[in-house]
């Protein structure tokens, strides 16, 4: 087996202290390697967006984070705030939910291109527009240089975060990370996306982490998907696994409440309830509130262990569903 | 311009639509250029009805005009021109007494739960303000008895009336926004993204629930939203918009196993399938660039800049052509857009 691209180990984030504390990531550890991606799904408050920030020095110090972030055998979480800013937009490339709040919007696309490659690569101004230009080709924007000129109101929606993604692609990356870069853009536009990511990692090999609330978006596109649950990974497993033979009762509830183009039911299995509160968890299995199953008499009292349950396939549960 | 009737109309063509709406535009003031004022076109001549008891699902992309739609309906935004009936009864000519009775059948449910209800008041005040407008009723303690049966039909403990909003999650605090859109017993409620912002699991719980209440209550439902699988779930007929205009109408059935219109294909094409193997091996029409500015569309069929079948002709008139009853598409080249070696080429 290769080195993995990118790990986390045992990750935990603590936001607060004493009776308030939030426990918003319990250890969880995953691993992508070069030129594979990963999905990590989960509805808000699972955490998912919690890890990868944490992993990458990117929460602010009220949050207590410990464990490990690995990047080609260094630990992130050890490095200096230096360090770490050599490693951020060089080795890690980001791209976020909303490119209007992650964009500069005093700044030329030109300039929030050019800046990473300066800082990083040592290229001149020249160069690095030079560079930038030939980015913004690569990402699909009609009339590069014209847009280089732009400023982020100026754009719509998808350009912008195609230029999200010629920024985090900028360094030539060993890690992109796409904390649900889709979310907010039109269906036409999302695959667009999907498409544009999938080529640059074909052609990079470049590993990917890519975060979604749903499923379907990381199904063409992750080799292995990472099932969030109040802070902790509930599964994980090949992609075509977790779609054919879930395990957790909250994977299979996933699949199960989202209606599916072309296959119409008269109902959607709905999961009752809400998400546990990360200040209040249960003392048994995170999800046994909502839980359909409830199959066994340590559910409510003790928190299960993640348990390989198949072939590369684990879920943290008492009651895994038949393979 | 013509005006067939939409979808919904259905072979009973006495009974009159709960909404019947006729060429609706509505256009914004845009820049003033020197002495030129240019205009936002949201809605250009839109027909559809909706059959009482029915979900009619209005599904475009952001710029499309669907939610202008709703907020015309609802009196919201002023309509340019066109007309609404609702049960026969113009909505948009209405003054007065009549105007507000009117308002009161037409209710409407909003995306985000945490902006559209009102921090500082408690769910029981929110639920009971329609009731309170309308003068429904004899008297507020009656009005409190009907919150809770309210609450307790959107599937809320009766305490739930004296939380405030931030009290509540998400799907408790939709829930609160279907109740008091429920509140002054309406017949037709828009629904404008009305599961969108809400976690997986519990958009299911808000979708099952709008369908019991629509068997239960008799309710008409018009669904607007981006999501077409939901879209799909939820509604019998479908209205698909691309900046302003129509594109496609017809029963959902009909609609979606065989989209006719280009741009009804490219979007479903775009969906993607969570079954992973039947992702990765179906072909997919991937539009190029992005929709042309709402100030300046194109002429002829606005979607023409982005179409992998247009040609020439399609900067002329855009018919409406009939693909089968009650299945309407706004295109020339209807029918042939199907062929699979045609799309082939431009599949990817």
């Amino acid at each position: 087996m290769n080195a993995p691209g990118f790990a986390v180990r045992d990750l935990t984030v603590v936001l607060g202290r004493g009776k308030r504390a939030a426990r918003v990531v319990r250890g969880v550890s995953w691993s992508v390697e070069a030129g594979a991606t990963l999905g990590v799904v989960g509805e808000s408050g699972s955490g998912k967006s919690m890890t990868v920030l944490a992993s990458a020095g990117l929460l602010p110090p009220p949050a207590a984070v410990t464990g490990s972030a690995l990047l080609g055998g260094r630990d992130l979480l050890k490095l200096s705030r230096r360090e770490l800013e050599g490693i951020r937009g060089r080795r890690l490339g980001f791209v976020f939910q909303d490119p209007m709040t992650s964009l500069n919007p005093l700044l030329t696309v030109e300039r929030q291109i050019t800046e990473g490659i300066e800082e990083h690569l040592g290229a001149t101004r020249r160069a690095a527009r030079d560079s930038a230009r030939v980015l913004l080709e690569t990402v699909g924007i009609p009339d590069p240089d014209r847009r280089l000129d732009a400023y982020p109101h100026q754009l719509s929606g998808g350009m912008r975060q195609r230029v999200m993604i010629a920024i985090a692609l900028s360094c030539g990356p060993d890690v992109l990370i796409a904390d649900e870069p889709t979310t907010a853009l039109d269906v036409t536009t999302q695959a667009q996306i999907l498409d544009l990511v999938r080529e640059r990692q074909e052609r990079t090999g470049m590993a990917v982490v890519w975060i979604s609330h749903d499923l379907a978006v990381v199904g063409g596109l992750a080799d292995d998907v990472v099932v969030m649950y109040g802070g902790q990974v509930v599964e994980q497993a090949p992609v075509e696994t977790l779609h054919s033979a879930p395990a957790h009762p909250y994977t299979r509830g996933l699949l199960g409440a989202r209606p599916v183009l072309g296959r119409r039911r008269d109902q959607l299995t709905a999961i009752p309830g809400t998400p546990p509160d990360p200040r209040a968890l249960p003392s048994g299995c995170v999800f046994f509130d909502r839980c359909p199953v409830k199959g066994d008499p340590r559910c409510e009292t003790q928190v299960p262990d993640l348990v390989e349950v198949g072939r590369r396939h684990f879920a943290r549960t008492f009651c895994p569903e038949d393979q | 311009m013509r005006s067939e009737p939409g979808p919904g109309t259905g072979q009973d063509a006495q009974s009159v639509p709960l909404l019947d709406v006729r060429n609706l535009c509505v256009r914004f003031p845009g820049p003033r250029e020197g002495r030129h004022r240019s205009w936002v076109h949201a809605v250009e001549d839109v027909s559809f009805a909706v059959d009482r008891g029915q979900t009619l699902g209005l599904v475009g992309e952001s710029g499309s005009g669907k939610s202008t739609i709703g907020n015309a309906l609802t009196r919201l935004v002023p309509p340019t021109s066109g007309t609404v009936h609702l049960d026969g009864q113009d909505v948009l000519a209405a003054r007065g007494a009549p105007a507000r009775e009117l308002r009161r059948r037409i209710a409407m449910v909003f995306q985000d739960p945490y902006a559209s209800l009102d921090p500082r008041r408690t769910a029981g005040a929110t639920v009971r303000e329609p009731m309170d407008v309308h003068r429904m009723l004899s008297g507020r303690a009656e009005r409190n008895r009907r919150v809770a049966e309210l609450l307790d039909l959107v599937g809320l403990v009766r305490e739930t009336a004296a939380r405030y909003p931030h009290e509540l999650s998400g799907g408790q605090r939709q829930r609160v926004s279907i109740a008091r859109a429920l509140a002054a017993d309406p017949d037709l409620v828009v629904l404008d993204e009305a599961t969108a912002s809400l976690d997986v699991s519990v958009q299911a719980q808000i979708m099952n629930l709008l369908r019991e209440l629509q068997g239960e209550l008799g309710l008409t439902y018009l669904f607007v939203s981006h999501d077409l699988a939901a879209v799909e779930h939820m509604s019998h007929h479908v209205v698909v918009m691309y900046l302003g205009r129509l594109m496609e109408t017809g029963t959902t059935d009909h609609l979606y196993t065989r989209p006719a219109h280009p741009y009804t294909q490219a979007l479903m094409s775009a969906v993607p399938d969570p079954d992973p193997a039947t992702e990765r091996n179906r072909e997919r029409i991937l539009l190029g660039g992005d929709p042309p500015s709402p100030l300046d569309p194109p002429s002829g069929c606005v979607f023409r800049t982005r179409c992998p079948l247009a040609v020439d002709e399609c900067a002329g008139p855009v018919p409406q052509t009939t693909v089968s009853a009650n299945h309407f598409a706004w295109c020339i080249r209807t029918g042939e857009s199907l062929s699979p070696e045609r799309l082939r080429r431009f599949v990817h």
